[in-house]
């Protein structure tokens, strides 16, 4: 964590709301990103993006910060996100419309390029286990490393680049079938 | 260089992957890595071009707004039960207080006469009626055995000594005169 941030965390926890505010703006755009990446649903990544921030505000007093302060909003974000998936997962099997036999049950981001192969492969993007699809993001859209998506999802190493290979294998197969 | 390793180090790679002479020469050499490493480059060109529209000023401006209320809410919420305890806070203490005092006053000789004292009178009024109105009553083997039974069922240990201050001088008589008080007590 660099000093200006340091000290902006710090000013935020003694009550600064313009230093949290700040924290905010600088952040907003990696957690929006990689909520919406989990969910595929602007207004839901939305909601949970402001309520990533709302409970980073309500806790930032028992942030230590020994790890960065976007690892800990990362951290946040991701607990969300997962949260949003089981409960969607869970309402899914819950009749409470009639589904078509042909819909899936994620829905796609709106990707701005909407080629056919691209679509193929948001849709195998979008289908990969939920904490699968969480490191991949991590991994491959925040760039994050290894050992910092291990300690955001409080996991090993191993496991995280586990998870990872196993992602990319199954984006392999789906772009190899497609071709 | 084995093919495991190799195919390990480039599918957990990110953006531009640094190859060594030993793995340059391996790639060369090895028909499969070589495949490999070019779909994983492909993989990699195609997953790059999933972009997403970033959040927009209007959508930021939606979301500040609402995050700014839910923080005031706390914050009113927070301070609100500030002032509560701060105005209150002596009351409820003194409440608190008195209520640990009245809780200690029950405890006599390390019994505690809970609300078992209560029923067991009230079972024992309901049975036999008031004491004033026992006059009429004839204390017989029955009439203990269900008086011993209530003692026992409600107060647990310790209720022979309950028993033994609560007798009138004629229950105390037939016991004394009928029952070896030692084995029953």
């Amino acid at each position: 964590m660099d000093i200006d941030n340091r000290e902006l965390v710090a000013r935020a926890k003694d009550g600064d709301r313009q230093a949290f505010d700040k924290l905010v703006k600088e952040n907003k755009d990696k957690m929006f990103a990689l909520t919406l990446r989990m969910t595929g649903d602007r207004e839901a990544a939305l909601d949970l993006t402001q309520d990533s921030f709302l409970t980073a505000y309500k806790e930032i007093g028992s942030f230590r910060g020994e790890a960065g302060f976007s690892s800990w909003l990362y951290r946040i974000a991701s607990n969300k996100a997962l949260n949003y998936l089981k409960r969607k997962k869970i309402l899914s099997f819950i009749p409470l419309t009639e589904k078509t036999s042909d819909s899936v049950s994620y829905e796609m981001p709106e990707y701005v390029d909407g080629e056919l192969l691209n679509k193929e492969l948001a849709l195998a993007v979008n289908s990969l286990p939920p904490k699968q699809k969480l490191v991949f993001n991590l991994r491959f859209y925040e760039q994050l490393p290894f050992g910092e998506i291990a300690a955001i999802l409080n996991k090993s190493e191993s496991t995280v680049k586990t998870n990872y290979q196993k992602a990319i294998e199954k984006l392999r197969k789906k772009l190899e079938g497609f071709r | 260089m084995d093919c495991g390793t190799f195919k390990n180090k480039i599918s957990q790679s990110v953006g531009s992957l640094f190859l060594d002479v030993d793995e340059k020469i391996h790639l060369e050499q090895c028909d499969q890595c070589r495949n490999f490493y070019e779909e994983y480059v492909s993989l990699e060109k195609e997953l790059n071009g999933l972009t997403i529209e970033p959040l927009s000023a209007v959508e930021f401006a939606s979301m500040q707004q609402k995050l700014d209320e839910n923080i005031n809410r706390y914050n009113r919420r927070a301070i609100s039960f500030y002032n509560l305890f701060t105005r209150y806070g002596a009351g409820l203490v003194a409440v608190g207080f008195l209520f640990f005092v009245s809780l200690w006053s029950g405890f006599e000789y390390g019994v505690y006469y809970s609300e078992h004292d209560i029923q067991s009178e009230t079972y024992y009024l309901a049975d036999y009626g008031d004491e004033s109105s026992d006059e009429d009553e004839t204390i017989n083997d029955e009439y203990i055995e269900l008086l011993l039974y209530d003692y026992t069922q409600n107060n647990g240990y310790n209720s022979g000594d309950l028993l033994l201050g609560d007798l009138t001088q004629d229950e105390f008589d037939f016991l004394e005169n009928n029952l070896d008080l030692g084995d029953i007590l």
